[in-house]
């Protein structure tokens, strides 16, 4: 259309009058102002969305909502889109709050600026329960810190879900296929209607009341998940808070959290993933524990062993008093070949004195102090070099001699040795540190004892102190003496 | 060593194994003195006995809470369903 209203032509004579008009600037400047006046504040508008379009680039969201044959359209900005609690759907009924009503020049169009957005018909509910939510996480419910660790082996399961149900029966099945022999506690609840979140908040209670078992599962699923209110209910989510044992929820939902899931000390989807959280699986449980009895076993068997070698090694050293009797015989031989090359003929006698001696030896076998009472007498006879020998000789004696008595009795506990403590755990290495009367310990290669003390000999030497066993299994000798007989 | 043998049977299970795990620990990688060595054994022995009973403990059964009439709570047990 040309711009000016110029006539096309004149056919007839007179010129016609030809009406002014405002400029196109002036009526887009009286619509806005009448709008500006009609819609001076923020007003919620109801209706059916009828369009709803985000645009991929902006992100803002171009929508139309609808009443009857009444049809209006509206932009919501990006950044009020992300906002929004709830998916649009076409089709929905709606509530906007619309922010402004204006006239966009450019594109001669209406615009309706919308800044929040919610389902209508549950609408009220939402914003309640959206309401409680702010009001309870401000409490601290829902915070972390207070979720607490599910027991790893709970003695039984407590359950809070309708029955029947196909989620008390998922929670049985796997719970049973996990680890057979535990024991459930079911409180029967109500979970959907009017009643159920009384219902679900008391049997939390209950179960806390009777308090046998360790962990609760509150379960709902398996059939339709529009039903959720019981568990978005401020009851049943302060039961879960207050209660003293650990609460597993199992809602059964996806696309929304209830409220009970937030208070929950672990939220999971279905049934079968409570059971799992809830309930190790028994083979997985023996086998951990049979690989650390075997660790255990090996720990202790091998510092054994190494004190078995520190032992035998001091043994090897020294060797058991037969042993011992049959080195100092050598050195014995050895030095009476020396006194003889030493003194030749002259001390004819005192060689003849040391044969003797090592012939009554022979006879008596005689216990090392014996012996060695013997050999510093003979030594007390012989040149003073050979005499520093024996000295160092006796002193290597006592030295391995203490060594022995210090590792031998554990080393040798599997041949029949015991170990004695004494009440605190110490054990006894002297008979002077003992008195008639005290108790202790005695420990065997297999199993132990408790002991009381009837008499304490201190002379030195193994096998001098007289016990006996008092009560307890096992075999009721003592350490056993070196006993001559056998070689 | 005496008041261990007393308080282990108040241990959980998880108690039980984690104390387990570390007696054993030790016993691998430290080199503890004979007695040492002989107490954490006996304890380790004393843990698994607990571990053990732990796991046994309990047979399947399953219960029911109720309250009757008056308000009580009772547990009443089923035919394992």
């Amino acid at each position: 259309m040309p711009p000016t209203p110029v006539s096309r032509g004149a056919p007839s004579g007179a010129p016609p009058s030809i009406p002014r008009g405002i400029g196109v600037r002036a009526f887009v400047d009286r619509i806005r102002l009448a709008l500006d006046e009609n819609f001076p504040a923020r007003l919620w508008v109801e209706g059916e969305l009828a369009e709803w379009n985000v645009h991929r680039g902006s992100g803002h969201a171009y929508l139309a909502l609808k009443e009857g044959d009444a049809r209006v359209e509206a932009v919501i900005w990006s950044s009020r889109r992300t906002a929004l609690r709830f998916e649009p759907a076409v089709g929905a009924q709606v509530l906007v709050l619309v922010s402004k009503v204006d006239f966009f020049p450019p594109q001669g169009r209406l615009r309706v600026h919308v800044d929040r957005m919610e389902p209508l018909g549950q609408g009220a509910d939402h914003l309640a329960r959206e309401e409680l939510r702010r009001r309870l996480q401000a409490e601290g419910l829902f915070a972390e810190e207070r979720k607490r660790q599910l027991p790893m082996l709970p003695r039984a399961v407590g359950i809070a879900t309708a029955r029947p149900s196909a989620a008390l029966q998922d929670l049985l099945k796997t719970l049973d296929a996990r680890f057979a022999a535990r024991r459930v506690l079911l409180r029967p609840c109500l979970v959907q209607g009017v009643d159920a979140a009384a219902d679900v908040a008391a049997a939390i209670d209950d179960l806390n009341r009777d308090g046998s078992v360790d962990v609760i599962v509150v379960a709902r699923g398996g059939g339709s998940s529009s039903d959720l209110r019981a568990f978005d209910d401020e009851s049943v989510v302060r039961a879960i808070a207050r209660s003293r044992i650990p609460v597993v929820s199992a809602v059964g939902h996806e696309s929304d959290v209830s409220l009970a899931d937030l208070v929950a000390d672990l939220r999971v989807a279905t049934p079968t993933a409570a059971a799992n959280a809830v309930m190790p699986q028994r083979a997985k449980l023996d086998e951990a524990i049979a690989g650390l009895a075997v660790r255990l076993r090996n720990a202790a068997t091998g510092r054994i062993r190494l004190a078995r070698r520190e032992a035998e090694t001091a043994e090897a050293r020294l060797g058991d008093p037969r042993a011992r009797l049959r080195d100092a015989r050598g050195e014995i031989d050895r030095l009476v070949a020396h006194a003889r090359d030493v003194v030749s003929g002259r001390v004819r006698g005192l060689a003849t004195s040391v044969l003797a001696l090592e012939a009554r030896l022979d006879a008596t076998r005689p216990q090392v102090p014996v012996l060695r009472a013997s050999v510093d007498a003979l030594g007390a006879r012989l040149d003073p070099a050979l005499r520093a020998r024996l000295a160092a000789a006796r002193a290597d004696l006592r030295r391995e001699g203490g060594r022995l008595e210090a590792l031998s009795p554990l080393a040798v506990l599997s041949r029949g040795f015991a170990v004695a403590r004494r009440g605190d755990g110490t054990v006894v290495r002297t008979a002077a540190s003992i008195a008639p009367g005290d108790e202790l310990r005695l420990l065997f290669a297999e199993g132990g004892a408790r002991a009381s003390v009837l008499d304490v000999d201190t002379s030195p030497g193994p096998g001098g102190k007289a016990l006996s066993v008092a009560e307890g299994a096992g075999p009721t000798a003592g350490p056993e003496p070196g006993r001559g007989g056998e070689s | 060593m005496s008041e261990h043998v007393v308080d282990v049977g108040s241990l959980s299970f998880e108690e039980a194994l984690r104390e387990l795990q570390s007696v054993v620990a030790e016993l691998e990688q430290s080199s503890p003195s004979l007695d040492a060595a002989l107490a954490g054994f006996e304890r380790g022995i004393a843990l698994l006995r607990v571990l053990h009973g732990r796991l046994d403990e309990v047979e399947k059964r399953v219960e029911v809470l109720e309250r009757d009439a008056s308000g009580v709570l009772r547990i009443r047990s089923t035919g394992g369903k």
